[in-house]
């Protein structure tokens, strides 16, 4: 009887490993599990995000029928105030974000200035190149900036393929187009200026004389996307140029056809929201959880099936996010690292916004 | 009171003020973020701000907007108080809840639904263009935000001007009737004269309101670059990727260093406060005056347009945009209608959590909050000390900075400051932090209720032996019952519509509507955004109709 017992005790004792275990990969290292139970002893992981709720609810929700017992605390913020929370808390030393999750730019400035942890993700061998910076810095998912436009009042035969046909269809039609072109204002949305400054790194020259056709159409400049495509949908704007893909497909979705997506064929500039676990995170292990749950091939099923695209070789991309067929090398990646620093550098941003300005006001 | 009693509150009161205030002073004058060691002491920031044109194109903007809202406010305001309060002005009772709509709706929201309605291409400028010819306005001028900036602020007058005039003895109106005067006459000549200084408070509310636009200029000023000085404060935050706390302190320096001049003339207007005394020992009822025919059929229309214009409209067209998928050119808007705004809101736990913790930091703080601001009414009532001038003073400088900036130094007092830390993820810290914001509207209302009440009846409750506090709680507070009503009434709208003060306060668990609002304004689409307005809207509207009935029950 002793004995029975002592054999149940120990297969109580193990129950909690062995379940664990199931869901662990084979090339995930050994200590793994470890890793898991601590999870499980910190019991929950902070996440301050501007990738808003409403988008990964379903990778939340498997998160934690997966792993029971630790909470999910999601803080929809924008990138300001992830970078504000995140270094005033961790500057006062008190309890602060577990796991950043942010655009590429924000996360890449906030590895620069050392606030990262480095961590090394077993799902590493699966995704796509250009993806993770220094272990610290994690791209996510991937979703193209893209061309909005209301195909009620722009017909399909002037939809631009390339940045080449924006520009003639900006200047052939100028004057039809007065009032009803919109695009994000450099000067006022740190996005605008990150992909302005991209495009003009891609082309200086095609890029000025875009950002003059502009000028010359009567162009709407933007703080926010939201309402920029909001009002393509209603007929106020016919096209928008530069919007994030997810937020495009998003109301495309529910736009009654007013709202269709074009990507340039010559080259795309594609977002990644990146992830980072900040140095002083007090539920590290679970943080780390959550990120490698983000990669694996269950959490980027997930994923493709939201507006954003995956990072993964092995997961199929919703179709309204993939490069059409006769321009697979066009996408330009908004990966971390050093390259993403520079709309911080007050000299470039102040001589590029100078160059900009000039060019929208016709010289 | 006892005078200790009267330092400790008012000392405590200016110390909970100032230290926000001091840090963002502070945080102006440093080179960095003031917890960088790194950061050192410079003018270089100023330098920035005053050497960017943009700045001073939105001071410009600012001041026209601000000397618009007051040229169109408080006039309209006054007018409407007194037909309600003072005249036999038809439908009366239902009006009231209606006229203070406009303050339940967020500006940034209405601004959405002004888009909707009086847009390009909204449904009332197509139906102009097609029936009567092309629209005489265009949405997003600087013109047209005034405009609506000032139709919109009505209520707030409104609600100054109304209560004073509830407290007035309707004798000597009713004098200046028997002697022949007409209903203009009474209100221009008598009436309005004696609410002075409720006319003078909220003229210099209205004018401060003026600095803190935000919602308006935001979406109706964006798409041509109108920027006034919160959204040239709110881009200057955005555009740096990082935020320079040095700048954005900067503007609410030079913000709250305009506010100190507007003061020191209130006070001027202010100084023989006890010549309004109005509410006296000997009893008489409120009789109303008789319109007359042509006057009633006027006022009549000048509150159905300003309604149509500065409600209807925008609620209809943010309420209308909740049940749509989308609209615009070619969407019918039958086949558009869905729930699918409002499901999508409740499949998220922290949307849920915020709609509780706005009902009850509205209900239940409000009610603290005009709880502390009676204690310093009291306090300072018919003081004359140099505490009660400092405060005055003080009270006025949070409502000043940007909602942006004062919920940021909040967050950081309740980050640095050790005892605080444990409190920081509570409600009790977003509590605070509007208590701070809306200290100004709660205390002026209050006092302006206090200043009515003639000193004889509390004279009076001493000379029979009354003690102070005694005095207090008998005479002065069941005299001021409808000031604090309605102060309550209107910290409830506050607190509910309030957005950009919690965006940093608020934690996992103590989520509220309005910051939500924000940061999904920033990603998410503008159904979302719609669909949380609606609520928000209901939410209000439940309270105040609520409120009014409590009111009217006690009176």
């Amino acid at each position: 009887m002793k004995r029975r017992l002592a054999v149940l005790g120990a297969c109580i004792g193990l129950l909690p490993i062995q379940a664990g275990a199931q869901n662990i990969p084979a090339d995930y290292p050994a200590g793994y599990s470890d890793m898991i139970s601590d999870a499980k002893s910190e019991g929950s992981v902070l996440i301050y995000s501007s990738t808003e709720s409403s988008s990964v609810l379903g990778l939340i929700e498997r998160f934690k029928e997966i792993y029971p017992g630790i909470a999910v605390d999601f803080l929809d913020l924008n990138s300001n105030e992830v970078y504000t929370r995140l270094t005033s808390e961790m500057a006062a030393g008190v309890r602060s974000a577990d796991l950043i999750w942010a655009g590429s730019d924000s996360v890449s400035q906030l590895v620069d200035a050392g606030m990262a942890m480095a961590y090394r993700t077993p799902e590493l061998p699966h995704l796509i190149d250009g993806v993770v910076w220094n272990d610290m810095a994690f791209g996510v998912t991937i979703e193209p900036v893209v061309v909005v436009y209301n195909p009620r009042l722009l017909q399909d035969d002037l939809v631009p393929g390339t940045h080449g046909e924006l520009l003639d269809l900006l200047t052939s039609k100028a004057s039809d187009l007065r009032g009803m072109v919109g695009t994000l204002d450099p000067r006022r949305s740190a996005a605008g200026l990150a992909y302005s400054m991209a495009d003009s790194d891609e082309d200086p020259e095609g890029t000025r004389k875009l950002i003059q056709a502009f000028g010359g159409a009567g162009t709407m400049l933007y703080s926010s996307t939201s309402s920029m495509v909001e009002k393509v949908v209603s007929g106020e704007h016919a096209i928008a140029y530069n919007v994030a893909g997810s937020t495009a497909s998003k109301i495309a979705a529910s736009s009654k056809g007013n709202l269709a997506t074009a990507k340039l064929c010559d080259y795309t500039l594609h977002l990644m929201r990146t992830m980072m676990i900040p140095s002083k995170a007090e539920h590290s292990n679970a943080a780390k959880l959550f990120l490698d749950f983000t990669y694996s091939k269950e959490g980027q099923d997930i994923l493709a099936k939201t507006p954003f695209g995956t990072v993964r070789e092995d997961v199929e991309n919703d179709p309204a996010l993939a490069m059409p067929a006769e321009c697979p090398e066009a996408r330009r990646l908004f990966s971390p690292g050093p390259d993403r620093l520079r709309t911080f550098n007050e000299d470039a941003r102040t001589s590029y916004l100078a160059t900009w300005q000039k060019a929208f006001a016709g010289q | 009171m006892p005078r200790l009693a009267r330092t400790l509150i008012v000392g405590s009161t200016i110390l909970v003020i100032l230290v926000p205030v001091a840090l963002i002073v502070y945080q102006s004058l440093l080179t960095g973020p003031f917890y960088d060691a790194a950061a050192a002491f410079s003018l270089d920031a100023f330098g920035t701000v005053f050497g960017d044109p943009r700045f001073w194109q939105a001071i410009g903007n600012t001041l026209f907007i601000c000397i618009g809202m007051v040229v169109i406010a408080v006039p309209l305001g006054s007018a409407l108080a007194f037909l309600v309060v003072r005249t036999d002005m038809p439908g009366k009772a239902w009006l009231e809840p209606v006229i203070l709509s406009p303050m339940f709706i967020s500006a940034i929201v209405l601004a959405f639904g002004y888009v909707v309605v009086l847009g390009p291409v909204g449904f009332v400028t197509l139906f102009y263009r097609t029936y009567i010819g092309p629209p005489f306005w265009f949405l997003y001028s600087r013109e047209m935000i005034l405009v609506l900036c000032g139709l919109n602020h009505i209520p707030h007058v409104y609600l100054y001007v109304a209560a004073a005039l509830r407290n007035l003895g309707s004798d000597v109106e009713e004098a200046a009737r028997i002697s022949g005067a007409g209903p203009i006459k009474v209100a221009l000549g008598v009436s309005l004269p004696l609410v002075r200084p409720a006319v003078l408070y909220a003229t210099i509310m209205v004018f401060f309101m003026g600095f803190e636009q935000f919602g308006f200029p935001l979406v109706l000023g964006d798409p041509q670059g109108i920027s006034v000085i919160t959204t040239y404060l709110y881009t200057l935050a955005q555009q740096f990727g990082v935020p320079k706390y040095q700048l954005l302190a900067v503007v609410a320096v030079f913000i709250m260093a305009a506010t100190i001049p507007l003061v020191a003339i209130q006070r001027h207007f202010l100084k023989a406060s006890e010549r309004y005394v109005s509410v006296k020992g000997k009893g008489s009822a409120q009789r109303v005056i008789a319109l007359g025919r042509p006057l009633r059929w006027a006022s009549i229309a000048f509150v159905a347009i300003w309604l149509l214009v500065a409600v209807v409209f925008p609620v209809g067209g943010i309420v209308l945009r909740s049940f749509l998928s989308a609209w615009g050119v070619g969407i019918s808007v039958i086949d558009s209608l869905t729930l699918a705004n409002f499901r999508d809101i409740f499949l998220l736990p922290s949307l849920q959590r915020g709609v509780i913790n706005s009902i009850l930091i509205a209900t239940l703080g409000a009610a603290v909050s005009v709880g502390v601001f009676a204690l310093i009414g009291l306090a300072t009532h018919r003081w004359k000390s140099p505490w009660a001038r400092a405060l005055d003073y003080s009270i006025l400088l949070p409502r000043a900075m940007p909602g942006l900036i004062i919920g940021l130094a909040v967050f950081w007092v309740f980050l640095f400051i050790p005892v605080l830390t444990p409190l920081r993820q509570t409600l009790f810290a977003i509590w605070i932090a509007y208590t701070i914001v809306w200290i100004a509207y709660g205390i002026r209302l209050i006092s302006g209720a206090l200043l009515q009440i003639s000193p004889d009846l509390e004279e009076a409750a001493r000379v029979a032996g009354a003690s102070p506090g005694r005095t207090g709680a008998d005479i002065t507070v069941p005299l001021m019952r409808s000031g604090l009503v309605a102060a309550w009434v209107l910290l409830y709208i506050a607190f509910v519509r309030e957005y950009a003060t919690a965006v940093y306060l608020f934690a996992p668990g103590t989520e509220v509507l309005g910051s939500l609002m924000i940061t999904l304004s920033s990603t998410g689409s503008i159904s979302q955004i719609a669909a949380l307005s609606t609520i928000n809207i209901v939410l209000v509207a439940v309270g105040v109709f609520a409120a009014l009935r409590i009111g009217k029950i006690h009176a």
